[in-house]
């Protein structure tokens, strides 16, 4: 049996710069303060996933 | 009463529900997101890292106050 990992199923896109990264602030661009800029948002899942590799690699 | 015994349990009632923790702290951020499909029940817990859950898309919600159902996106 094969599990077949998505990217949805490890991270999601942040709903408050709606995966931007940025929002507009003071008419100004700024990091998302929701996702510290990154534009998505981990699942359990992808936080497993990314500690395992951080510690084995 | 105690925040760490406290719990919600989500049940989604539509494909694509977003349940998401939001950290404790000065700062609120998005440091988890997990996704329902239509059925899927999930029971979290409030901790140490999370003192708020938003939930996207329809869902039914139980919490100790009561119960409520959360709508679906446009």
């Amino acid at each position: 049996m094969s599990v077949i990992i998505s990217t949805d199923d490890l991270e999601h896109s942040c709903p408050n710069c709606k995966g931007q990264k940025y929002i507009i602030a003071n008419d100004q661009n700024e990091p998302c303060p929701k996702c510290e800029g990154k534009g998505v948002v981990l699942t359990a899942l992808g936080q497993t996933l990314l500690h395992f590799i951080k510690k084995h690699i | 009463m105690n925040q760490k015994n406290d719990f919600v349990v989500i049940k989604a009632i539509e494909d694509g529900v977003n349940v998401i923790g939001l950290t404790r702290g000065s700062d609120t951020r998005f440091h988890h997101s997990e996704k329902l499909d239509r059925g899927e029940v999930m029971i979290a817990q409030f901790t140490e890292h999370t003192s708020a859950i938003k939930i996207r898309g329809k869902a039914l919600i139980q919490t100790s106050i009561g119960e409520l159902e959360s709508e679906s996106r446009k």
